[in-house]
C-alpha cells in the first residue's frame, strides 16, 4: 500500500537522517547486531512518545545512548565478542579519491575516548547544536563544548603523528 | 594568536571531519525503521487515564492520612479537663493557642502553663494551607485568696491535642 504512494514524513526523515543516528549507534556499541537494534529499540520509543509526526534529532541521539548503555549491562560477556567484530564494521563511506585519508581520519575518531567521540559525532555529523548534544548526553552544554574542544585537539594531535595535517 | 591559531587549525579539521559521509543504512534495516511509523502511538486518552490513576493515588493517601487521625483522636480524646477547671475549660477554643490564659475573677485567679508541647505531624491539604497537630500538656494554677493570704493550688497535668493551621510550608 505504502510502496506505490508518495513516501511520508517519517520515510523521508528517516532517508535523510538515519544514516548519522546509524553512525552514533556503531560508536556506541561497536558491534553491528547491537547497534542495529539499538536503533530500532530508540527510534520505536522515540516514536511513541514524540507528539509531531518526528521526533526532535536529539531526542534519538539520547535515546540511542540510553538503549545502548542498558543493553550493556545485559550483556557482561559482550566484551570479547564486540573486540572481534569492532573493527568489521565501516563508519563511514568509502571515498574513492581520499581512502587514506578517510581511513587514518576514521582511525582517529575511533581512537577518541568514548566522552569525547560522542560529542564529536553528534556535533560534526550528529547536526546537533551544544545546547543538543548536552540534552542527549544529559550533561552541561559547557561541558559539551569544552569536550568538542578537546577531541579536535586530541585529533590534531593523533593526525599529527600521521603526518595528515 | 595561539588561540586564533588553533581557531583556523579547527576550522580545516571540522571541513576534513565532514567530508567523511556516514555510511549508508542496510536496506533491511531502513525498511524496518521505516515500519515503525506503522506502531500505534500512545493515544492521549491512555495519558488522561494514568492522571486519574494519580488522583486515585491522592485520593487513597489522604483517606490513609485522614483515618489515621481518626484513630489518634480516639486515641487521645481532645480535651481532658478536670471537672474543677470546667469553667475554664469552656471558655476557651481548642483550636486557638492564644487564648490558653483565662481571664482572673473576683474570688480566683487560674493560669495555665504549657510544661510539654509534641507534635504529632502535618495534615498538608492539597487545598489551603496545611494543618499541624500539637498534643499539649499543660499544669493548671488556682490562686485563691483568703484571710490568711493567697493559696495556690496546682491541678494535675492534663493535654489537649490541638490543630494548628500554619501559614507557611
Amino acid at each position: 500500500m505504502t510502496t506505490t504512494s508518495e513516501p511520508t514524513e517519517w520515510e523521508k526523515w528517516l532517508d535523510a537522517h538515519a544514516p548519522r543516528f546509524l553512525l552514533f549507534a556503531r560508536s556506541q556499541t561497536r558491534n553491528e547486531m547491537d547497534a542495529q537494534d539499538v536503533l530500532q529499540e530508540a527510534l520505536l520509543s522515540c516514536w511513541r512518545q514524540a507528539e509531531e509526526s518526528v521526533p526532535p534529532a536529539h531526542w534519538v541521539f539520547g535515546a540511542i545512548r540510553r538503549k545502548a548503555i542498558d543493553r550493556a549491562r545485559e550483556m557482561d560477556r559482550r566484551r570479547q565478542r564486540e573486540e572481534q567484530t569492532a573493527s568489521d564494521m565501516d563508519w563511514f563511506e568509502p571515498d574513492i579519491q581520499e581512502r587514506e585519508t578517510g581511513r587514518i581520519l576514521q582511525s582517529a575518531v575511533r581512537e577518541l575516548t568514548e566522552t569525547l567521540r560522542e560529542v564529536l559525532i553528534l556535533k560534526i555529523w550528529g547536526g546537533l547544536t551544544f545546547r543538543e548534544i548536552a540534552e542527549a548526553l544529559n550533561i552541561p552544554p559547557n561541558t559539551a563544548a569544552s569536550r568538542y574542544r578537546y577531541a579536535l585537539e586530541e585529533m590534531k594531535k593523533s593526525l599529527k603523528k600521521g603526518a595528515l595535517l | 594568536m595561539k588561540s586564533e591559531q588553533e581557531h583556523v587549525d579547527f576550522k580545516e579539521l571540522e571541513s576534513e571531519l565532514s567530508r567523511l559521509k556516514p555510511n549508508q543504512t542496510p536496506p533491511g534495516l531502513i525498511q524496518s525503521l521505516k515500519s515503525i511509523e506503522h506502531q500505534r502511538r500512545p493515544q492521549k486518552s491512555t495519558a488522561t487515564s494514568g492522571r486519574d490513576i494519580a488522583w486515585i493515588g491522592w485520593g487513597a493517601g489522604i483517606a490513609a492520612a485522614l483515618t489515621l487521625l481518626l484513630i489518634v483522636a480516639q486515641k487521645f480524646p481532645l480535651q481532658n479537663i478536670d471537672p474543677d477547671n470546667q469553667a475554664n475549660s469552656e471558655s476557651q477554643s481548642n483550636t486557638d493557642m492564644q487564648s490558653i490564659a483565662s481571664e482572673p475573677s473576683e474570688s480566683l485567679k487560674t493560669q495555665s502553663i504549657p510544661v510539654a508541647i509534641e507534635e504529632l505531624g502535618v495534615l498538608d491539604l492539597r487545598d489551603g494551607a496545611p494543618i499541624q497537630f500539637i498534643r499539649m500538656r499543660t499544669l493548671d494554677f488556682s490562686i485563691t485568696e483568703a484571710s490568711d493570704g493567697e493559696h495556690i493550688v496546682r491541678t494535675q497535668p492534663h493535654e489537649q491535642i490541638l490543630p494548628v493551621r500554619m501559614n507557611y510550608y
